[in-house]
């Protein structure tokens, strides 16, 4: 009777100690896995944090570099390929072209344009009349102007002195691009490739608007002063 | 002989296997309670530290989109700018008549003066004119200006032919 007593006694001695060191690894397991988890979650926020903030740097970088330029740039690129049928301006520099190569234009015709995806067209055809030499330079400069025009076909021919050339040319429009990137994503500045055919895209002769002012209106003239 | 009695009660004994383990235990057990606060101190702590890292990248991000923000006008821009340059590029690809319009007029400049080409017919697809020359020293000195010219790579003649009235009439195919 005493020495199960003396057992159940000792065992109570030992149980309590042997519970806390059970509760101590519990715990300690519990605070490492929580612990490191949240740790890693933490660390996986900075990293990617960092990463967001590198590429927000770059960017801003870029566009403060670029902030003057792109004005320009658009502008002029917009010209170049408009976001709307450019008929009207087309016509008006080939006129424009033909007066400055001392040619003259006849039988101008204007086709129904094509919206495409990505570039519509709209072909136009005219006959150049003047000196052979005239009408090839005329030709020639055809490219030089914006909006871009093309030419896409030409048959010169010499008739009792008279040179004449039916041409057919291509003026090209295209859609605005509908968004920008996302702001986390990068941006890089033109290639080399691009930068050269800005460059060449920014000698394009420009078409010149004038804008009318507006005026007073004037007293009606007395229909019977003549 | 004498014998040493203990009339506490057999759990107020401070003696035996048991008592000594559970001393040696309870030893262990204040150090590991210990070395865990630390522990659970440390990690508290670190976790603290991260979070102040958190806040301030965020608090950067936060800052640096406002900046990218404002420059959404130029950002548009550039878009824009590639986006014409990359079409423009694609329409000048396609782009073989002005440029053979651009090498005729050159070489047009050099034979104006002894010969005259009253043919051109200029598509994608070739290049062919027509020239006429009233005399056969005319006539070299195209051929001559032509092959000096380096203009074309190839010069195919399509058409010769003389009439006492027109003299020289050529017909050529030209390869850029």
């Amino acid at each position: 009777m005493f020495d199960k007593d003396q057992k159940a006694s000792s065992l109570k001695i030992i149980a309590g100690p042997v519970g806390l060191l059970v509760l101590l690894v519990l715990l300690f397991f519990m605070s490492v896995k929580i612990g490191s988890a949240n740790i890693k979650n933490s660390k996986s926020l900075i990293s990617d944090l960092e990463g967001k903030n590198k590429t927000l740097t770059a960017k801003l970088g870029t566009l403060r570099e670029i902030e003057n330029d792109v004005s320009d740039a658009s502008d002029i690129t917009s010209v170049a390929l408009p976001q709307e049928n450019p008929a009207l301006v087309a016509v008006s520099q080939i006129k424009y072209l033909a007066s400055a190569n001392n040619t003259q234009i006849t039988n101008l015709e204007v086709g129904k344009g094509f919206a495409k995806e990505e570039v519509s067209e709209l072909n136009m055809g005219f006959d150049v009349s003047g000196q052979t030499s005239d009408i090839l330079r005329f030709l020639a400069s055809v490219k030089t102007v914006a909006p871009i025009v093309i030419v896409s076909d030409v048959s010169l021919s010499s008739l009792s002195g008279e040179n004449i050339a039916s041409t057919s040319v291509i003026a090209h429009w295209s859609d605005f691009p509908a968004k920008i990137p996302a702001l986390s994503e990068n941006i890089e500045t033109l290639t080399k490739e691009e930068e050269k055919l800005l460059s060449e895209v920014s000698e394009l002769v420009q078409p010149e608007f004038f804008e009318l002012e507006a005026q007073a209106p004037a007293p009606d003239r007395d229909p019977f002063s003549y | 002989m004498s014998t040493a009695i203990n009339l506490l009660p057999i759990e107020f004994q401070k003696k035996g296997p048991m008592f000594r383990a559970s001393e040696i235990l309870n030893k262990v057990l204040m150090v590991g309670y210990g070395v865990f606060v630390f522990f659970l101190l440390v990690m508290v702590g670190y976790g603290i530290y991260l979070k102040t890292q958190v806040n301030a990248k965020e608090s950067s991000n936060k800052n640096l989109s406002s900046q990218v923000g404002a420059l959404e006008t130029t950002e548009q821009g550039l878009v824009l700018v590639r986006d014409r340059l990359k079409k423009i590029s694609g329409v000048y690809a396609g782009e073989k008549v002005s440029n053979r319009l651009t090498t005729l007029q050159q070489f047009d400049s050099l034979v104006d003066s002894f010969t005259e080409i009253n043919q051109v017919d200029i598509n994608l697809e070739r290049a062919q004119i027509t020239a006429k020359a009233s005399s056969s020293a005319d006539l070299v000195k195209f051929m001559e200006t032509l092959i000096d010219s380096n203009l074309y790579k190839a010069v195919d003649l399509e058409s010769f032919v003389y009439t006492p009235k027109d003299g020289f009439t050529l017909s050529l195919n030209l390869l850029e």
